[in-house]
């Protein structure tokens, strides 16, 4: 008898644990609907603002990525590919000696044979410039430098395609940079200074800069830093930009 | 059920109301620059107004090549050339305040302007000058400079520097000066001549060897070691200021001989090389002769001390192990380091007053070449090379050039080259020879 009453009770408690289940899922189903929905009728998020970019090579922006593929079913995304990194065999400046700290001094033989070979790129800023060549052929991704990990990620939400940037904009910023680096002349001394110095500029659509230059951040030295905002009134004009506005420039004695 | 539909529609009004009305969007990256060709500044320098009374005929135009003369030697800012001047080759008035002729300037390809007044007080010079940046169009630099009649080269040498100060915020080189060892008069002296070469003049007079001249600091005197026959060798002083000539530390170090001294960059001690036993080491003293203190250890020969430019380490050469080669210590002898390991014989080791580098020789089928290194040793290359020895190098205070003796020509000359190893010029051009320089600190 008590036996007959436990089986019914737990057979209609069963029914009602259905009941209950079947309406949390519809509920569930109608939920995620709207929520796709949702999701695809709102504005992109805001990005995060990040500091002011202060080393972002655009040679190494990549170009636009392909249009995104149709939602698939499943909303939850595949985790992005790794970008296969290249790592490029490290060339050792050609003059630099170093020194094995813990090896047992002995004697070496006498540099005479490097050194009467030696082509003229062993003197200091060809070397300097070789190191420079290494930097600019390394790609961004490939070993990113910290500034750069900072820069914003593209719009696309795929971090690690790089800036996008219109081919436009990557041209003129390339000529910006020739023209204005005949125009800034560094003196000896602030160079490996690692100094740096940030200014905006208001940029017409002939490419004259009006007014000053304005100086957004001291390199700490003031005549590094009068030395930038006179090498950008000598540019001017810069070549004409896509579109006219206020632009950032940074001077900074090392890549 | 209501509540559970409710809360979604919540959520979905948060999803599309809660990024608000217009997202922030990227600002386009930053443009950076780097330095590209290394080139001079170019500096307008006017024919300064002659006021005086009549004006002494010729006088400004010397003044005014021997002011672009000194630009050429510092090698920062260049004077442009006249057929370049869209603007007055002459001051006629110093601008006050502003002026509106700036970009005929920097169209001509002048970064800077150089304007002045020269006059006469007395038996005294006087120019009054003024440094423009015409980019910016901006007074650099007003001053005043004073200086007897006979000494106008001397004084346009100042003003020279006084300009690349303006723009650099490094003062030229053409106002300095380098001591030096030479024979020309018979015995090995003390002499003293400007950067350039010029107005070389004996510093000592005597029967002894002089040798290794170092300045203090402030330029007022010359350190140098004296061989005199009967005595042991000693440290003497030539002085042109508050310094009293003659020889410092006779005192100390019990009377052992002492080779070399080198002053801290404070002027308040120095390093000497005096002979311990069989061994050389290096000390360290007050100027006074007080808080003598052994630096080096051991039965090495341990010599040519350099201090870096805060005082706070020696570089110097020691045989420890083996071979002559570079290490540094501490200025209290603690954190003892070898910096060479190229080459058999590396010597003569010269911190730049900048602190980046140290130029020292190395030894390289029995001649030496000049080689730069990097206080970490990271860095080592050569600069200077040649079949014939170059020897002895001391940085200019600038750190951009460097003095060297050399017996490329046959005999032992002053030479100078650009720390690149560029624009190497003979700086000595008499008889006898010419040997271990020291350049000496920024002219006041």
């Amino acid at each position: 008898m008590f036996a007959q009453a436990a089986v019914h009770s737990l057979g209609a408690r069963r029914a009602e644990t259905a009941a209950q289940m079947r309406s949390l899922l519809l509920l569930s189903a109608a939920g995620h609907i709207l929520l796709v929905i949702a999701l695809g009728l709102a504005p992109a998020p805001a990005p995060l603002r990040m500091p002011p970019v202060l080393t972002v090579d655009l040679v190494a922006a990549l170009p636009p990525a392909p249009a995104p593929e149709a939602p698939a079913a499943v909303p939850a995304p595949a985790p992005a590919p790794k970008p296969k990194v290249k790592i490029l065999p490290k060339k050792a400046p050609p003059a630099v000696v170093k020194p094995k700290a813990k090896a047992k001094p002995k004697p070496k033989p006498e540099p005479v044979l490097r050194r009467r070979e030696r082509p003229k790129e062993l003197k200091y800023e060809d070397a300097l410039a070789k190191l420079r060549g290494e930097v600019d052929a390394a790609p961004l991704l490939a070993a990113p430098a910290p500034a750069a990990a900072a820069a914003p990620a593209a719009s696309s939400g795929r971090p690690t395609q790089g800036l996008r940037v219109s081919p436009e904009l990557l041209a003129w910023h390339r000529a910006v940079k020739q023209h204005v680096r005949r125009a800034w002349i560094m003196p000896p001394e602030f160079r490996d200074s690692g100094l740096a110095a940030e200014l905006v500029i208001d940029v017409a659509a002939d490419g004259t800069v009006l007014g000053q230059p304005e100086l957004v951040a001291s390199s700490g030295n003031p005549f590094y830093d009068d030395n930038a905002v006179r090498a950008l009134v000598k540019a001017s004009p810069l070549p004409a930009p896509p579109k006219a506005g206020r632009r950032t420039i940074v001077f900074t004695p090392e890549e | 059920m209501t509540r559970i539909l409710s809360l979604i529609g919540s959520l979905v009004l948060a999803v599309l109301c809660g990024s608000g009305p217009v997202a922030a969007q990227w600002p386009e990256p930053a443009i950076v620059i780097t330095p590209g060709e290394s080139r001079a500044f170019h500096a307008a320098v006017q024919r300064f107004a002659d006021g005086g009374s009549p004006a002494e005929p010729g006088r400004a135009d010397a003044l005014r090549s021997e002011i672009q003369e000194g630009m050429r030697f510092s090698d920062v800012l260049l004077p442009l050339a006249d057929d370049a001047f869209l603007g007055p080759l002459e001051t006629t008035e110093l601008a006050d305040g502003a002026r509106g002729d700036c970009s005929d300037w920097t169209q001509g390809g002048a970064d800077a302007l150089v304007e002045g007044v020269i006059a006469t007080s007395g038996e005294q010079l006087v120019v009054e000058f003024q440094v423009w940046d015409t980019a910016r169009c901006r007074l650099l630099e007003k001053g005043e400079l004073r200086r007897p009649r006979a000494e106008r080269l001397r004084l346009a040498k100042l003003l020279a520097d006084r300009v690349v100060a303006a723009f650099t915020g490094t003062p030229g080189v053409a106002g300095t000066e380098i001591a030096f060892i030479s024979d020309r008069s018979g015995a090995r002296e003390v002499y003293v001549m400007d950067a350039d070469g010029g107005r070389p003049r004996p510093a000592t007079r005597g029967r002894s060897i002089k040798a290794f001249p170092d300045w203090t600091p402030d330029g007022g005197a010359v350190l140098y070691t004296s061989y005199t026959d009967g005595a042991l060798p000693a440290l003497f002083l030539t002085s042109r200021g508050e310094y009293r000539p003659g020889e410092i530390l006779g005192g100390s170090l019990g009377g052992r001989p002492k080779y070399r001294g080198c002053f801290a960059p404070d002027g308040q001690s120095l390093a000497v090389v005096a002979s311990l036993g069989g061994a050389t080491a290096i000390y360290r003293v007050a100027r006074d002769g007080r808080d003598l203190r052994r630096l080096t250890r051991g039965g090495a020969i341990n010599i040519s001390p350099s201090w870096s430019p805060d005082g706070k380490q020696i570089v110097f050469v020691s045989d420890r192990s083996g071979s002559p080669q570079l290490y540094i210590m501490g200025a209290d002898g603690k954190g003892l380091r070898r910096l060479t390991y190229n080459g058999s014989y590396n010597t003569g080791p010269a911190w730049s007053p900048d602190g980046r580098w140290i130029v020292y020789e190395t030894r390289i089928r029995g001649q030496f070449d000049l080689w730069l290194i990097d206080p970490s040793g990271e860095i080592n290359l050569p600069i200077v090379s040649h079949p014939r020895s170059d020897e002895a190098a001391s940085w200019s205070p600038d750190s951009r050039k460097i003095v060297f003796s050399s017996v490329r020509r046959g005999r032992a000359d002053l030479y100078i080259v650009d720390a690149d190893g560029d624009n190497l010029r003979r700086l000595t051009r008499q008889q006898g020879e010419n040997l271990q320089p020291a350049w000496g600190p920024f002219a006041r």
